[in-house]
């Protein structure tokens, strides 16, 4: 009996170990897998843009702040935004940040979002999805309601140590931050309009704020900084490199009542009083710096006339946001001509016909016998000629059909258009380029356009996108993935490039020589049809290569216009020059402006032709971008 | 002559472009080629700006193949038919390769139109791919029928009447009986051109090939015992089928 049972034993033993190693196994996934993670204590802490408001469709600065009690985690920290606008489909935003985050810990990320203040698609008011994933599996999630953080107007924002009234006497409403709550990315002033810096430690900022500050004063910013005392704490190479005014110490001045700080002006004097420069403009690209001498939030004679000086004026770039859409809809969505294919068509059934009518007259079969039918299989071998006959007139015909259907405009899939307009300033180091992207699907397909620099996106229209931020480099998704046919998608940015034409204006006062300006190109763009503004009159440069330079002398006469820019072909325009005159005529009045501000002031025109984003294989891209540099005469 | 010499004649004749064209289709196929030419022609979308293609539908990807079935399977039929002619020459299965190489040559003839097609529409080569199969099997399956409708009877009205009756109860048919949606020639078409374009359109076309399949090898056998009846009736009243010519 024992002896039949110890079979039964062993294998029970046997068993309980296999089950207890299975057992042992589902632990180990358990635990290892996201099961464990999933109930991990994390925690999103959201912060919203200044003071938990946001002004609409401007980036504005997400600060998450995630804390973390559990086993390292690999992720994506992902802001979702829903958006349904009446009369028009949802659409969405999606903002990715991969992120790994250590065990028991706490981070702080600060994502710059262009917040909607429409509802979400389910919901009756706008609302913001802040959400950690891992590998598509929530682990915490925050829902942000927008509905009281929307703001109407821009911010104007205080940076100071001392308290500011909430309304200045400009009437301006203000906010006033930490100096470490400023933006460190030029993006996260979007929706800033004016930066006032009052009792501040300067120093303090980290070296990509005061970048982010500068970028931000080139693109159309507005600084005001209040000096006085305050200037002991404000001073800082990188301030004083922003100042218009070359400030060399503070003294009390008993008429103004006021202590102010006395230097050289190199800018605009907007207001003096005894010989001292009290406020100062400067430029720094399209932006503006205002220097008040003195503390205006003191009591002084003149605190009231300057405030009056330092009403709001608009300076940002301007965003045509309609510009990518209307020009897209000139475009013109090339399809093989029906009469060439027809023609072609025609002549291919007409060979047929002739063939046939000839195979017809040809002895085709014979009667007779297996053996007499042997006899003429060399007469049948001829027809095997016909075969190759046949063969080569349908495989010419397709090869023709196919060669003239290999345009890019025939087989590529996806049109699009791309067209932007360059700003530089010689006194800076980067111009600033707004593009405007759409892209018309033919057929369902799969679009992914990878930026090279962290540029302003914003999808325009009903287009819904996925933005996935990685260092220096943004990797931009249309949602969904694959594209629909037939339904457009556009996309406006922003982007900040090194600038790197040289423009040098060789006037001196008086010299007798005749004013010549050398254009060297270093940049990676062909430059076509360049031309050199100055008083009014167009002086023709040419096409100007990569790696190039040429001269132009001032005198030697020029045209009343840029023949380029209208240019009409046959009576009316092309495409190419609808967009041309379009592109033409937005920056006309800043041309004119630019040349109003200074006699010498010199700028340069050209079009450049190369692509903002990586044109994909599938993809019949048409690129036009208009490059605009300013040359200010010094003095 | 040898049994093998013999058969290597036959299959040097089924093959052979001659026998391709002959007084009673080079018309037929004309007439197959000017028609679809011009049907495609006109549902060819025109270059028009981006703005406009906007405010309309996308051209219909689906209009061209369905009359391009409608006139292949007529003609398809008509080979078949004409096959009758052949059948004694070639015999079995000579004939039916003959069949089969006669509607590659219409397909073929037809292959810039479809590249035009293709193209104008941005449709992906692999779907052409499927297209073309899709049109193989189912001119064969036409033309098996066109066949067995000769060998019916030799009437001619009564094979005209009843080519065009089948054709269009067929059609008719299978289009709105359920069960037999799967044996209409569009709606394979639908699901690799059309709107209703699917993403699991292989298994969907699997079933619908492996039907007609299932068609023409029913309809193939009953060719077949048609001629093997029609060669013992020719044998018991003396009449060698196999040396009958037209």
């Amino acid at each position: 009996m024992t002896a039949r049972l110890k079979p039964y034993a062993v294998a029970h033993a046997r068993n309980r170990k296999l089950l207890c190693l299975i057992f042992a196994a589902l632990i180990v996934w358990f635990l290892t897998s996201g099961s464990l993670s999933a109930q991990a204590p994390m925690t999103l802490n959201v912060r919203i843009g200044f003071h938990d408001q946001f002004v609409p469709d401007q980036y504005t600065p997400i600060r998450v702040q995630i804390t973390y009690q559990g086993p390292p985690l690999t992720g994506e920290l992902v802001l979702r935004q829903e958006i349904r606008r009446p009369l028009h489909p949802p659409r969405s935003l999606e903002m990715k940040l991969a992120l790994q985050l250590g065990s028991n810990t706490r981070q702080l990320h600060v994502l710059y979002f262009p917040l909607s203040a429409y509802p979400a698609a389910e919901e009756d008011e706008p609302e913001l999805s802040v959400m950690f994933l891992v590998e598509g599996q929530e682990i915490a999630a925050n829902r942000i309601r927008l509905l009281d953080a929307v703001r109407s107007e821009p911010f104007v924002l205080v940076v100071s140590d001392t308290s500011f009234p909430r309304v200045l006497p400009t009437g301006e409403q203000i906010e006033q931050v930490e100096g470490s709550e400023l933006p460190s990315d030029w993006k996260g002033y979007a929706s800033v309009r004016r930066l006032y810096v009052g009792r501040f430690y300067s120093r303090n900022l980290t070296p990509e704020q005061q970048v982010a500050l500068e970028q931000w004063l080139s693109r159309g910013g507005e600084l005001v900084v209040l000096t006085g005392d305050n200037f002991y704490v404000q001073d800082a190479p990188w301030l004083r490199r922003l100042l218009p005014l070359d400030i060399d110490e503070i003294q009390r001045v008993e008429t103004l009542g006021a202590r102010i700080g006395v230097g050289r002006s190199r800018g605009e004097v907007i207001y003096e009083q005894e010989g001292f420069p009290l406020l100062v403009r400067g430029q720094q690209g399209r932006g503006t710096i205002y220097v008040a001498a003195l503390n205006l939030l003191e009591p002084s004679t003149v605190q009231r006339s300057i405030w009056a000086k330092l009403s709001p004026s608009v300076t940002e770039l301007p965003t045509s946001s309609a510009l990518g859409t209307e020009l897209f809809r000139e475009m013109e969505l090339q399809l093989p001509p029906k009469a060439f294919l027809g023609g072609l068509l025609a002549l291919y059934a007409a060979g047929f016909g002739l063939l046939s009518l000839w195979l017809l007259r040809r002895p085709r079969w014979v009667t007779g016998s297996a053996s007499e039918m042997q006899a003429l299989v060399g007469i049948r071998a001829h027809g095997w000629g016909v075969f190759v006959l046949l063969v080569s007139w349908i495989g010419l015909f397709a090869g023709l059909t196919l060669s003239y259907l290999q345009k890019p405009e025939f087989t590529r899939p996806a049109q699009s258009l791309e067209v932007s307009l360059i700003r530089g300033d010689t006194r800076l180091p980067w111009a600033w380029m707004q593009s405007w992207y759409s892209v018309f699907p033919k057929r369902t397909l799969s679009l992914e356009l990878p930026l090279e620099r962290p540029a302003l996106v914003l999808p325009q229209e009903e287009t819904s996108l996925t933005v996935g931020l990685q260092p220096e480099r943004l990797q931009l998704e249309f949602s969904p993935t694959p594209l629909e046919a037939w339904k457009p998608q556009y996309l406006y940015l922003e982007d900040m490039l090194p600038l790197q034409i040289q423009l040098e204006v060789d006037e001196k006062p008086g010299d007798v020589r005749t004013p010549a300006v050398r254009v060297y190109n270093a940049s990676n763009w062909a430059l076509r049809d360049a031309v050199l503004v100055q008083r009014g009159i167009f002086y023709l440069l040419g096409d100007l290569p990569p790696g190039k330079a040429k001269e132009v002398a001032l005198g030697d006469g020029g045209a009343s216009s840029w023949p380029s820019a209208g240019d009409r072909r046959g009576g009316s325009f092309d495409f190419e020059g609808r967009v041309k005159e379009r592109l033409y005529s937005m920056i006309q009045p800043e041309i004119q402006a630019q040349l109003k501000r200074g006699d010498g002031n010199s700028v340069l025109l050209a079009w450049a032709s190369e692509e903002g984003f990586p044109v994909q294989p599938h993809e019949n891209r048409w690129i036009l971008k208009l490059l605009l540099i300013v040359a200010t005469r010094e003095g | 002559m040898t049994r093998q010499s013999d058969k290597r004649l036959r299959v040097a004749e089924m093959i052979d472009p001659d026998y391709w064209i002959d007084e009673a289709t080079w018309s037929a196929y004309m007439a197959f080629l000017l028609i679809t030419g011009v049907l495609l022609l006109i549902f060819l979308p025109n270059s028009q700006r981006l703005g406009e293609s906007l405010a309309s539908p996308p051209p219909d990807t689906v209009l061209f193949p369905a009359f391009f079935v409608v006139l292949f399977g007529i003609l398809a039929i008509t080979l078949g038919q004409a096959e009758i002619e052949w059948q004694a020459r070639l015999l079995w299965p000579g004939s039916l390769v003959h069949l089969f190489t006669r509607q590659l040559l219409a397909l073929g003839l037809t292959l810039p139109y479809w590249l035009i097609f293709l193209t104008a529409h941005s449709l992906n080569p692999w779907i052409s791919l499927g297209v073309l199969l899709h049109l193989c099997v189912y001119g064969l399956v036409l033309g098996l029928f066109g066949w067995r409708l000769a060998l019916t009877r030799r009437s001619d009205i009564f094979q005209f009447n009843m080519k065009y009756l089948f054709f269009t109860v067929y059609f008719i048919g299978s289009f709105f009986l359920p069960g037999l949606n799967y044996l209409n020639p569009l709606w394979p078409l639908d699901r690799l051109l059309g709107d209703n374009r699917a993403t699991d359109w292989i298994p969907l076309l699997a079933q619908s090939h492996l039907l007609w399949i299932g068609v023409g090898v029913l309809l193939a056998l009953w060719v077949r015992r048609c001629l093997t009846r029609e060669e013992e009736e020719g044998r018991a009243h003396g009449v060698n089928v196999s040396q009958h010519r037209t």
